[in-house]
């Protein structure tokens, strides 16, 4: 569980978080860049700012470029901004506005 | 995992701000000043910056200014800069090399910046001098 990088609701943060292999959770609000393996920004949490890692879920809001190689957006997603992936899923119900392009 | 606390995973890089947190953990490397009412910071963890709490825990590295209601620095810790409290427990094996403020008062003494030559090993030490 140590490992686990978890931002939990009430939470703000600001900043840069490089965790390369592992996995961060975000409920509350994060504002800036996150690398990581696996990135889940759940339902109600507010994201603004770079993401890169190899799984992302996204299931809250967030506004700014996301770099994947997996890629799952829910159906309580709101998604504005640019999006690099070379796998996507999209659950019905789910706002994307931006553009969606592969992984270069 | 949603009732779950908030906390900076084991190899994990943060630095930035974090507000509103009630309770936080860290493991992880993290640079950032934070007001919160408990604050672990684990045995794999280097924190550097400011801490104000009711409560903090220290079991790793720590380099700042920290006021705390309580601290407890276990066996593990290691200590630079300067720690204000009102109660205090320490021990066996903890290292300090900070200044040890009792019962601070805001509006008396401002403190100035961080004191102690530290000696801590694997940390780059800034050297910092003592002072009066």
């Amino acid at each position: 569980m140590s490992e686990i990088t978890y931002i939990s609701k009430e939470v703000s943060v600001e900043g840069v978080l490089e965790a390369d292999d592992l996995k961060v959770v975000v409920a509350g609000s994060f504002s800036g860049n996150i690398n990581a393996n696996e990135v889940i920004l759940e339902e109600g949490s507010r994201f603004d700012g770079e993401v890169d890692a190899r799984i992302i879920v996204i299931e809250g809001e967030l506004k700014g470029k996301v770099k994947s190689y997996q890629l799952k957006v829910s159906e309580t997603a709101r998604v504005d901004g640019e999006l690099q992936t070379n796998s996507i899923e999209v659950a019905s119900g789910a706002e994307i506005a931006g553009s969606i392009s592969r992984v270069s | 995992m949603s009732d779950q606390q908030s906390s900076i995973g084991i190899g994990a890089k943060f630095k930035g701000k974090i507000t509103g947190a009630k309770a936080l953990e860290i493991n992880g490397d993290v640079e950032a000043d934070i007001d919160i009412g408990k604050i672990t910071i684990g045995q794999d963890a280097h924190f550097k910056g400011g801490i104000k709490a009711d409560l903090a825990v220290i079991s790793g590295i720590y380099e700042g200014t920290m006021q705390a209601e309580s601290i407890w620095l276990t066996d593990t810790s290691r200590v630079s800069g300067e720690i204000r409290y009102q109660s205090l427990q320490m021990d066996r094996g903890a290292a300090l090399n900070c200044r040890v403020v009792y019962n601070w008062d805001d509006t008396d003494q401002k403190p100035k910046k961080s004191k102690s030559k530290d000696k801590v090993e694997d940390q780059p030490d800034d050297i910092i001098e003592e002072d009066k």
